[in-house]
Formats: C-alpha cells, structure tokens, sequence
C-alpha cells in the first residue's frame, strides 16, 4: 500500500514558515527641482512611472520614479574567506 | 568464558551491522526529507492561496470555484518538449510549443481575471508560472520521497537528500518571486531590460514602435551612430521576443549593425559580489535558447560581432525583488555599452543593443 504524503501534521513534521523580510523602496526624482527622495514601495509603482506627490523640497507635485530596490542585507564580516 | 561472549557478540554485529546500519541511515534520511517535504507543501499552498486570491481581486463576483478549479488545471501544466532524434529545426519546432503554452497561459489568466489591464495580465501569468514551478517541485521531491520509502531503499532517498538544500532555498526564493510579482516589483533579472531602458533615456530619440510580440523598440542617436535598442514592454511580467525583434530589424528592416550588445544578468559563483560587471563575446541570453539561437545565427550569417555585459547574482536574487547592488549597477553598465558603442562601432555606423530580462516593476 502507498501511503500518500496528506500535509503537514500528518507525519509529525510541522515547521512554521518565516515571514517574508521585505521592505521594498521606491526612488522619486521630483521633476521641478530634480531632488531625489524615497519612500516605501506602494502597489502600482513601477521604473520610470510618474506619481503624483508632494515633493518635500520645493512642494512641486510631479515626480519619475527611478528605482525600486530592496535594501542589501549587511552580513556580519566573516573571519576568514 | 568472557572471551566466547565477547567472540559472539563481535560476530552478531558483524552479520547484523549491514542490513540494520542501512535500514537506521534510510530512517534517518526519510526522516530529513519529510520536514522539508512538509516545508515544500506549506509554500506551494501559500503561493497557490496568493494566486488566487489576486485573482480573485480583478473578478466581477459571483461563483469562484471555476476559477479555483482552471488555477489548479494550471498549475499541473506541462510542457512536452519536441524530439531530438533528428535535430534539425528542433529550434522552431521548441519555439512553437512554447508560444502555444505562453498564450495558454495567458488567455486563461485573462479569462479568469476579466477586470485586468494587460500588464496585470502579464504578471499574473508569472505569480501562475511561479506556483506551477513550486507545485512541480512539491510533486518531484514527495516522488523521491515516496520511493525510497516504498522501495526501503537507502540510495534512492540519498539522492534527493543530497540535492534538497539547494531545492530548498530555491522553493524559498520562489516564493519571494511570487511576492514581486503580486506587487510588481523588479526582479533582479530584469537589470539588462533597465540599463537598455535608461541607455534610451539619455539618448536624442529617433522613433519607436512594437517590434514582436511584447518587445518594443526604440531607434535613437548616440554620438552620431543610430543605435537600435529592444527590450520587452514593462511594467507587466514578460520578457518579450528579443530574438524574433532581431531577426526582424536585419531581415525585413534591412538594418546593417556593425554590433550587437546583449545584457543579461547572469549566475555569479559563490563568493562572488551581487552586482558586478563583466565583459564579453556571445548572445547573453538564458531560458530555453529560442532567441539566443536567432541572434547566433544571423550574426555569423552578416558577420556581425557579438559583445555581451553581464551583471553578477545569484539565482536566488535573480528571481526575488531587485537588490540595492543590482540598481546601482546599471548605471555602470550603461557606460559601459556607451565605451562599446564608441570603440567598436564607426561614427554613423549602427548598432543593436538587446536589453534582456523580465520587466516586471519597469516601464517604458
Ligand atoms: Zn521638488
């Protein structure tokens, strides 16, 4: 008889996933005074998208969006490579 | 007397040692492959529960089963690839199998998901493409799994438990895939499609027009040489006809390019650094060679030199959000196709530069 693998539980092995360690950023260039500033990720932003905001700097409302990136993870320098 | 006991006991072991070593290892093996087994299933469902319930969100309401019920259709999807007995024109044969799944996969995501645009469109095929991936993973690895533990045996169980953290961390960035591609977000492999895009943006513009299917081509001037730059159409998920667009531009736009640059990201070996740059010969092209083949094939037909940039990561950062390290070097990698422009191309001369990638989270 196969035994069919049903789930987690079944067997005994329950491991909780982790949680995704994300926070993704997005790089405004304001188009009137050319200052660039981030802010987190929000849906429907995309590279070389225009969004409408406040620019903090001279209060301009349009702005390109340059980049999205989630930031580089620092690792502990190792000992030896 | 203590010497027979210790003769017996010594002999036992001998005979019993081989059969109960192994049956203990396989029980420990077993043992190891289950929890990641239980590990693998918890991602599949949760990337197939974030497929769904996307989906789910561009619906105009009513009964949701038929839409469960297509996604799983989907997610056991299969490709079967053509025969290789006699090679010749396998290429194309490849080509048309893989362009029928791809709208496949299309049409019935848009059928599922009528309330989106067509870059939604694109990028739920992805989020579906990544849960069929992680589904096929689950299903190959319970395989193994089920297999040596049916058959008792050791060696059949040891093979996957060799491979399985590397399946492991594979699955996990699968997942992290899903989650760009809900959001859309770029991912690490659409750096060639960004460095071609701002190469185009800090060029004087000529014209532009939608080459082949998904891939859009911009015609601009740099420093007196026309430089035709194609790249797929963001921001959905797709990484357009690169190949297909080339072969146009030469054969039925009659373009004469002195070069042809293609940028991809590429694997970096362990140990090396997320993000860098590298130089050389060849079409920069990874997935199943369709479009590689084309380039190949006319640049030796018009004796065109192929130059290839890549751009270092690892296959994990490759398919999750973009890293900071990656961003920033496409900056370097535009100066760089800017130095191979200059150098290699005579002044009103021209060039064709391929971004490659999947544009997810890049737009025009
Ligand atoms: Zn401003």
């Amino acid at each position: 008889m196969i035994r069919t693998f049903e789930g987690p539980g079944q067997l005994g092995a329950i491991t909780k996933l982790k949680p995704m360690p994300f926070n993704p950023i997005t790089q405004l260039k304001c188009q009137s005074c050319g200052s660039i500033h981030t802010r987190p990720h929000k849906e429907g932003d995309y590279i070389f998208g225009g969004v409408e905001e406040k620019c903090p700097n001279c209060g301009g409302s349009k702005h390109t969006i340059i980049a999205i990136y989630v930031e580089d993870q620092r690792q502990p320098p190792r000992k030896q490579t | 007397m203590i010497q027979v006991l210790w003769f017996l006991f010594l002999i036992s072991f001998f005979f019993i040692y081989p059969y109960f070593g192994q049956r203990t290892q396989l029980a420990f093996v077993l043992r190891y492959i289950e929890k990641r087994l239980a590990v693998l299933k918890q991602l599949r469902d949760e990337v197939r529960e974030r497929t769904l319930n996307t989906i789910k969100k561009y619906i105009d309401g009513g009964d949701t089963s038929p839409i469960e019920k297509e996604l799983d259709n989907l997610l056991e999807f299969f490709y079967i690839p053509p025969e290789s007995m006699d090679p010749s024109g396998i290429v194309y044969k490849l080509e048309h199998i893989l362009e029928i799944g791809d709208s496949r996969f299309e049409e019935s995501v848009a059928k599922m998901a009528p309330k989106a645009d067509i870059h939604r469109v694109k990028s739920l095929s992805n989020l579906v493409e990544v849960a069929r991936a992680l589904n096929l993973i689950y299903r190959v690895v319970r395989h193994y799994y089920l297999l040596g533990k049916r058959m008792a045996n050791y060696f059949l169980a040891l093979q996957i438990q060799i491979q399985l953290p590397m399946i492991m961390e594979l699955a996990e960035s699968y997942r992290q895939a899903s989650y760009a591609f809900l959001k859309g977000i770029p991912i690490g492999d659409g750096v060639g499609v960004l460095s071609a895009a701002k190469f185009v943006k800090e060029s004087k513009p000529i014209s532009e027009t939608e080459i082949a299917k998904d891939t859009w081509l911009n015609v601009v001037e740099f420093e007196g040489r026309r430089v035709y730059v194609v790249r797929p159409i963001g921001p959905g998920g797709t990484v357009g006809r690169p190949g297909e667009a080339v072969r146009k531009l030469v054969y039925e736009m009659d373009t004469k390019p002195d070069l042809i640059i293609t940028i991809d990201a590429a694997l970096k070996l362990e140990g090396e650094e997320t993000g860098k740059i590298a130089e050389g010969v060849g079409v920069a092209i990874g997935g199943p060679g369709i479009d590689k083949f084309k380039i190949e094939t006319l640049a030796k037909e018009k004796e065109v030199p192929l130059y290839a940039i890549v751009i270092y990561q690892s296959i994990i950062e490759a398919i999750t959000p973009m890293r900071e390290s990656i961003v920033k070097s496409a900056d370097s990698v535009v100066s760089r196709v800017k130095e191979l422009i200059k150098s290699k191309v005579p002044s009103n001369g021209t060039a064709i530069v391929a971004g490659i990638g999947n544009t997810v989270g890049v737009g025009l």
